[in-house]
């Protein structure tokens, strides 16, 4: 079934669009995808990055306490102002908590503190200083290309929308073959049909997911675009009024004059009262406002994870256990849930680890997307209208974009070994774990480029690289903390098991293609030769003659 | 494969088409949903659907300004929308 096609000149002009908003984004697409991709697993894996948060989970935390023991080591902390806390879950057992501290009269300092409620003790890390372990942080970071000083992330807001826009064209000059394509995957033909037809069929099973990631992805990085002429027109320019619609808990006024009063135990009293009264839903994180004054607050937000609007908020007064806020998921109102769903939508966080697989999966065709669409900007070009030094161009861009792309899961690898085999427990950690990674990135893509100079090699380079660093990663886990696959399988921690798994499954996977690359190019002369006649890019004096 | 040259515009136009997407249409976009807040009582409820109906609308704004034949045609078609938008917006405030 066909269905009426764009008329002739939308067709080229959109299908030329297309090509130059694709190619322009492509490898930044790719890495914010491929960066993403394994961003979603980062509760999950941070037992395997931190093994100090391989602990139990502890149900009843004394929250008060930890205050407390925080404010009596650092009396800079102003416990008056917002205390922020994550509380533990069983993918990630340790609580974090986040404060100001005075840093002068005026100025305040943002600090977080990982506690460990089985030790009783916590690491704190000033403003910018890194935590203890950074994979998860800097998979995220680079997810919004943060990397990159003062544009990064408005570039990445860019490709986003660029990347909408690539969708939209896309799907309109596909539009004739639509229902073809749904089930139209083969792998026959010359690597130029390969590539155009896998670049069109996993674009088109995949397109709701990206173009879901496209919008929200540019509201993220430009909400700012709505919230000015929003704010302008409706606000009379005060964005307070409008921001305490969207956090009703923010405008709640405290008096600056109310006398001092410590609520000892409350926190957690509250928090169990709250359990108690909402027996679905777990309470994800708290937010207290005036700690140590009479008209103390707490906001607990209440979560169930399996449930697209399972998101909710109380705001309880210590004083009296009034409830002053209590929007509770199923009967919220349209303003109390779009953004909610945004969020859930773009974290996958609403089908548990099932469906964050699933997303994972999706994003993995999304980057092959990306690079076949490369692949036939250049293959599209290999034609007798192009001259010889045109062609090197073609070949020169491609082996970049090809290079920086596929150099990035060998680099991840690495990132997990270089995390536990670089000294911990020092603020620098971070600092020397994220330049061993991007170095280490930047001479593989050289490598890539300049030493290797063709699409084949480097994907074997690719494949021997990923196995390599992948196989190791179990190892350095078990030798530096002792939990080797099976110890973590003994003890229930799959979660750690988890993680190792994964890398050695992925290890095996790439040298058993690089076994197949290796059988095929042996055993069948002729179709190699015809190969790399198709996908290895003609040599400029053969063109010339 | 490569798109047929004969439909593509030169540089001039080009610049023309792609301003008049990427700026007319978020003037567009934005007057657009201005005046929607202006026709109902729930300003809140329209600045948050803008999360996404902006970026949906702006990105279709981008697309169609490609296919206006004239750069400045996109420009003006664009302008003249947006002014009808802004005086709903400024008569219904």
């Amino acid at each position: 079934m066909k269905l009426k096609g764009l008329p002739n000149r939308a067709y080229n002009i959109l299908f030329h669009t297309h090509t130059v908003s694709g190619i322009a984004i492509s490898f930044a697409l790719y890495v914010i995808f491929f960066a993403g991709a394994f961003t979603l697993f980062r509760n999950e894996f941070h037992q395997w990055e931190n093994p100090e948060a391989r602990i139990p989970l502890v149900k009843t935390i004394d929250y008060n306490a930890v205050v407390d023991q925080i404010k009596a080591e650092n009396p800079a902390f102003k416990t008056e102002n917002d205390i922020r806390m994550v509380l533990p879950t069983e993918a990630n057992p340790l609580l974090l908590v986040r404060g100001q501290l005075s840093k002068n009269k005026k100025e305040v300092e943002y600090f977080e503190a990982i506690y460990n409620p089985v030790k009783k003790t916590y690491t704190l890390s000033k403003g910018n200083e890194g935590a203890a372990s950074t994979i998860g942080e800097t998979l995220f970071r680079l997810h919004y290309l943060q990397q990159i000083p003062a544009v990064g992330m408005y570039l990445a807001g860019l490709v986003a929308l660029f990347f909408a826009f690539a969708s939209i064209t896309g799907l309109l000059i596909h539009w004739r073959n639509i229902f073809s394509k749904f089930y139209g995957f083969s792998l026959k033909g010359s690597w130029k049909q390969i590539w155009t037809n896998s670049h069109t069929v996993f674009g088109l099973l995949g397109l709701p997911f990206q173009l879901m990631y496209a919008i929200t992805g540019t509201f993220y990085i430009f909400s700012i675009l709505i919230l000015i002429p929003g704010v302008l027109a409706f606000y009379g320019g005060n964005q307070k009024k409008a921001l305490d619609i969207l956090r009703p808990d923010g405008a709640i006024v405290l008096k600056d004059s109310s006398p001092q009063k410590s609520y000892k135990g409350a926190v957690l009293k509250t928090i169990s009262q709250l359990e108690k009264e909402n027996p679905d839903f777990g309470i994800s994180s708290l937010s207290i406002r005036h700690y140590d004054r009479e008209d103390a607050i707490l906001t607990a937000r209440i979560s169930k994870s399996e449930n697209f609007t399972g998101n909710g908020m109380i705001t309880v007064s210590l004083k009296d256990g009034k409830k002053l806020i209590n929007i509770i998921p199923g009967s919220k109102t349209y303003v109390q849930s779009v953004l909610e769903g945004i969020g859930r939508l773009h974290f996958g966080e609403f089908g548990g680890i099932f469906l964050k697989t699933i997303y994972f999966i999706l994003a993995l065709f999304t980057c092959f997307v990306i690079l076949s669409g490369v692949l036939i900007w250049k293959e599209a070009r290999n034609k007798k209208e192009y001259t010889a030094k045109q062609k090197k161009f073609h070949h020169r861009v491609t082996m970049w974009y090809l290079s920086v792309c596929l150099m990035m899961l060998p680099a991840i690898a690495l990132l997990f070994i270089l995390e536990q085999t670089i000294a911990l427990n020092s603020h620098r950690h971070t600092f020397y774990v994220n330049t061993a990674f991007f170095s280490i990135w930047f001479l593989l893509t050289i490598q890539g480029v300049t030493g290797l100079k063709e699409e084949r090699k480097l994907m074997k380079f690719t494949l021997i690289l990923l196995g390599i660093f992948s196989v190791f990663i179990p190892l350095i886990n078990g030798l530096m903390t002792g939990d080797w696959i099976w110890t973590s399988a003994v003890q229930g921690n799959f979660y750690v098991m988890g993680v190792d798994l994964f890398w050695l499954v992925t290890g095996i996977v790439s040298f058993g293609i690089l076994y197949l690359m290796d059988r095929n190019s042996n055993r069948a002369v002729p179709l190699k030769s015809s190969l790399n006649n198709s996908i290895r890019q003609k040599p400029a004096n053969k063109a010339e003659v | 494969m490569p798109a047929k040259k004969e439909y593509l515009s030169g540089p001039g136009q080009r610049a023309l088409k792609i301003s008049a997407g990427i700026l007319g249409g978020y003037m567009l976009t934005v007057a657009f949903h201005l005046s929607l807040g202006a026709l109902f009582k729930d300003k809140m409820a329209i600045m948050l659907t803008a999360s996404f109906s902006l970026f949906i609308m702006w990105t279709g704004l981008i697309v169609t300004a490609f296919l206006f034949r004239n750069g400045w045609q996109a420009w003006a078609v664009y302008v003249i929308c947006t002014l009808i938008f802004a005086s709903i917006y400024f008569i219904s405030r």
